[in-house]
């Protein structure tokens, strides 16, 4: 229990300036539920979302984070794209059940049945631009904080396929509007991997081509 | 009848796997002049954090991501293998003869696959790793390929598009085990991380 606490102050103290506060409180019932509802009513009104994001892995071996940039794309309900374009071109796209990755100029498609880790992942981003994050079953272990800067949603797997990959999945909501600000991945390999939307446009024009599979 | 006429074909593609050689240019080690050591390095050996592409093929199945070297000295390396959306596949330390895996997931965390790149690592670090051994220079100083091994793991390595030095594309294949792995330098800052 002491370890779980602690481990979640090093989780919950190592994010940007605006979160780093130690006024972050766990919410109570009719918090959580009001955020719901505003996540709800923001999903509602968002059908598409283009954003600007930096990736950024933080690994024991390396001095400083290793840094990658693109472009995110959402589609309601089940689009998603992460084009990156920085330091290379690589692309990851999931539509419904199918993951297309361009690599090296040539295109891989996967089941997403055959991959477990990137169901999730795609699961629960989805959830929380659907705004149903509180019915992502019993397969995680959520817990709500916020502070003035907004609220943070802490995600643990709790299936042992899942927590042996990813151990936690940390989600910050900026401000008043439920904005996803970024996302944090950390992995039983002890890496963190850090997501940070910028930019974030919604309801752009976005074709489905842009989440073409085949 | 048939389980030993399976099992005679199959050692008789083993041992012609084993015959065969991949390299049909190259010379054997004692045939170069560094039959008595300082076959010229294809990796570095001085400290630091090298970054590469990978892509790993096996059959028809493909597998794209990053790896990270980190050299500690000359028989001492930490070798990393990331997705690029950021999940970690394999984290092992090479020191000497032996491998410490820090992490695997569980699709990869077969000893076979492990010890298959534990040697291909150790042959790219040291390639004059085994006496049995084919080389292919272009020059002196310049390694352009190695076959390595014998039966079905038999390893052919290619270095390509030197840059001071260094090969800044490796092909290590295992054509046997249709199973390659291309390592192409990233463009990822090394200074930076």
């Amino acid at each position: 229990m002491i370890r779980a606490a602690l481990l979640l102050f090093i989780s919950l103290a190592t994010v940007s300036s605006s979160w780093c506060q130690s006024d972050l409180k766990k919410l109570s019932g009719s918090e959580v539920a009001a955020f719901d509802s505003k996540l709800k009513s923001r999903s509602d009104a968002t059908e598409t979302m283009i954003a600007d994001f930096r990736q950024e892995k933080s690994m024991e071996m390396l001095k400083n984070k290793m840094v990658s940039k693109g472009v995110f794309k959402y589609k309601k309900a089940d689009k998603i794209a992460f084009l990156y374009s920085q330091p290379m071109v690589y692309h990851m796209v999931i539509n419904s059940q199918k993951i297309r990755i361009l690599s090296n100029g040539k295109n891989q498609i996967i089941d997403l049945k055959n991959n477990p880790v990137m169901r999730e992942v795609r699961s629960l981003i989805a959830a929380s631009f659907l705004g149903n994050l509180s019915q992502v079953g019993a397969t995680y272990k959520i817990n709500y904080f916020g502070n003035k800067n907004g609220i943070v949603v802490v995600v643990v797997p709790q299936s042992k396929q899942l927590s042996s990959v990813i151990t936690r999945i940390t989600i910050y909501f900026k401000g008043s509007d439920a904005e996803i600000e970024r996302l944090k991945i950390e992995e039983g390999s002890g890496s963190v991997t850090e997501y940070i939307f910028t930019n974030q446009r919604i309801n752009t024009d976005i074709t489905d081509e842009d989440f073409r599979i085949n | 009848m048939r389980i030993s006429g399976l099992i005679s074909l199959v050692l008789l593609v083993v041992s012609l796997a084993g015959c065969s050689p991949l390299l049909k240019e190259g010379v054997w080690l004692q045939n170069t002049p560094f039959a008595d050591g300082n076959v010229p390095y294809v990796y570095d050996t001085i400290p630091s954090t090298q970054i590469f592409d990978f892509t790993l093929v096996f059959k028809k199945s493909e597998v794209t991501g990053i790896v990270i070297i980190k050299t500690a000295g000359a028989g001492e390396r930490r070798i990393v293998m990331t997705s690029v959306f950021g999940m970690t596949f394999l984290d092992f330390e090479l020191k000497g003869e032996n491998i410490k895996i820090n992490y695997c997931i569980e699709q990869l965390n077969r000893e076979k696959v492990i010890l298959l790149l534990k040697k291909d690592f150790e042959i790219l670090f040291k390639p004059d790793h085994s006496l049995i051994t084919k080389y292919l220079f272009s020059s002196p100083d310049r390694l352009d390929a190695l076959e390595q091994g014998n039966g079905i793991t038999k390893t052919l390595m290619k270095f390509s598009n030197y840059n001071n030095k260094w090969p800044e594309t490796i092909q290590i294949e295992h054509p046997y085990l249709r199973l390659s792995l291309l390592l192409k330098k990233t463009e990822y800052d090394p200074e930076s991380i």
